[in-house]
């Protein structure tokens, strides 16, 4: 078996001492995508966090393509080849879209010339605003920079939270289909923390349920597509 | 009159020069190093010591800020480090230091004051009277280290790098920004330009272990009344508090020039609380 671009094992992670994540188990493989999915509340957020090194974990073991993440600075974490884009996506939104995408790199390498194309050919919107400050695009535009500055470094796992949270449907459908075929040609391994199912359908390919802190159950995509129910009454308060 | 405003300007110039390396500082690390005044004072001491021992003014110009920028990396390892997420305590921490810094300066080299020779003592011709061409090398030396400034936070990718650390420092580090070597070169970079504004005045005024807070204290005014949002706030505070204190001075007493500065500063801080330049609200 190869090893997984992400690892987690029992982890224990939360606020000021408190358990959002419970004995946590997840592995996702390179070029996987999984949706991680969830009422609000239950740990999603805290999870990508703890994984970035932003939330600290008391128990268990996160691991990235084999190495063990424990005490990493976030940056470190983020050198191991982990991308993230946060819930509200914390663009920088005084600077320009280049700008934004230089960021991306520069924790990394030097950026070379044309180190951006890849990435502006997955979402070309972006491609005819570079001089554009991050802070005046729509929603949709704010996303796909969000996710086009994780991608510039090339990241060997993105961590993606609500990325559908205000966008549009037709949107949200092209993005996850953007994102699939980049991870399916580039061997790219996703997590997606979402509510919203369709997205999670368009673009994963296993999908694991998340409640008080632990993953109660992961289902094939392709079981999930003959019983929606599966999911949604995870999801029904 | 003219004389007056050169001076005035001398003083602004002087002013934003300190008041820039704390402003850096307190941006990237949020952090309010009450001794950076000692930071200037030392950097007045590299030069007046340089010239006691035959070195030249060239030599202890350039030697101070160096010097202040490795003792900057001390501080920044050795006491900021350990009292960032404590804002308080990093007020304590530096104030503490400040005495610190004071008393070691008495201790080596007595409380008495010294005196550090400027490098050419003519005067030029301006206007049909003679002006001291040191105080003109003083401006000329501000205005290019303030440029230099401006040019390496807006021109640079490691401007750039440090203005998103001050923008969102979790957010830059998540995306492999090491915001640990930035506090560090950011802490020493504002180090060494307290310690060369130290050099540069220090022939044109007494070098005695007090000389710190002269400047100390109206650069935190020029911040405070231009604003913390933005590099050119500096400026503006600068201008504001400098030329204000220059013009009355001159006008009337040093000492109403004090109070008008400081009620200045209450009010303008009263009525834009983000100060004159008002950066935008940030997270």
């Amino acid at each position: 078996m190869t090893t997984p671009a992400l690892a987690i094992d029992d982890l224990v992670a939360g606020y000021g001492g408190s358990r959002v994540l419970d004995g946590l188990d997840l592995a996702v493989a390179a070029g996987e995508v999984v949706g991680l999915m969830g009422r609000n509340g239950m740990g999603k957020s805290t999870l990508m966090r703890a994984v970035m090194g932003v939330v600290p974990r008391t128990a268990g073991r996160v691991t990235v393509a084999g190495r063990d993440t424990a005490g990493l600075a976030p940056f470190t974490i983020a050198r191991l080849g982990v991308a993230f884009v946060p819930q509200g996506r914390d663009l920088f939104a005084d600077f320009t879209v280049m700008e934004n995408l230089e960021l991306g790199v520069l924790g990394h390498e030097r950026p070379r010339p044309g180190f951006a194309d890849p990435v502006l050919a997955l979402f070309p919107i972006l491609m005819e605003r570079l001089g554009q400050k991050a802070g005046t695009f729509s929603g949709g535009q704010q996303q796909q920079l969000a996710i086009a500055r994780a991608l510039v470094s090339r990241p060997r796992l993105l961590l993606l939270d609500e990325p559908s949270e205000g966008i549009q449907p037709s949107i949200v459908a092209e993005i996850a289909e953007r994102l699939a075929a980049h991870a399916a040609e580039t061997g790219l391994a996703i997590l997606i923390a979402e509510q919203n199912l369709d997205m999670v359908m368009r673009m994963a390919g296993r999908c694991a349920m998340i409640e008080n802190g632990r993953i109660t159950a992961d289902y094939p995509m392709a079981a999930v597509r003959a019983a929606p129910d599966l999911v949604t009454r995870h999801l029904a308060l | 009159m003219l004389f007056a405003a050169l001076d005035g300007l001398n003083y602004v110039l002087v002013i934003a020069l300190v008041a820039m390396g704390l402003v850096v500082v307190f941006g990237l690390m949020n952090v309010i190093n009450m001794a950076h005044g000692e930071l200037f004072l030392l950097g007045a001491y590299t030069l007046s010591i340089t010239e006691m021992l035959g070195g030249s003014f060239w030599l202890g110009l350039i030697l101070a800020p160096l010097l202040l920028a490795v003792v900057g990396l001390a501080i920044e390892e050795l006491v900021v480090r350990h009292v960032y997420h404590r804002f308080l305590d990093t007020i304590l921490a530096t104030w503490g230091l400040s005495i610190a810094i004071k008393q070691a300066v008495v201790l080596a080299f007595g409380p008495q004051s010294r005196t550090a020779s400027p490098p050419f003592d003519f005067a030029v011709e301006i206007f049909g009277a003679p002006y001291p061409a040191y105080r003109l090398f003083v401006m000329a030396v501000s205005v290019a280290v303030i440029a230099g400034t401006f040019l390496l936070f807006f021109r640079t990718r490691f401007g750039l790098t440090a203005r998103a650390v001050i923008a969102n420092r979790r957010m830059a580090s998540c995306l492999g920004i090491d915001t640990r070597r930035l506090d560090r070169l950011t802490f020493a970079f504002g180090a060494a330009l307290a310690g060369l504004a130290g050099a540069v005045m220090a022939p044109l005024m007494s070098v005695d272990p007090q000389m710190g807070l002269g400047f100390l204290v109206p650069a935190f005014l020029a911040i405070l009344v231009g604003g913390t949002g933005h590099l050119a706030g500096v400026l503006a505070g600068s201008v504001l508090v400098g030329g204000t204190d220059t013009v009355i001075a001159r006008l009337w007493s040093p000492v109403v020039a004090q109070i008008v500065v400081f009620t200045l500063a209450i009010v303008v801080i009263r009525l834009f609380p983000r100060g004159v330049v008002g950066g935008r609200e940030r997270r």
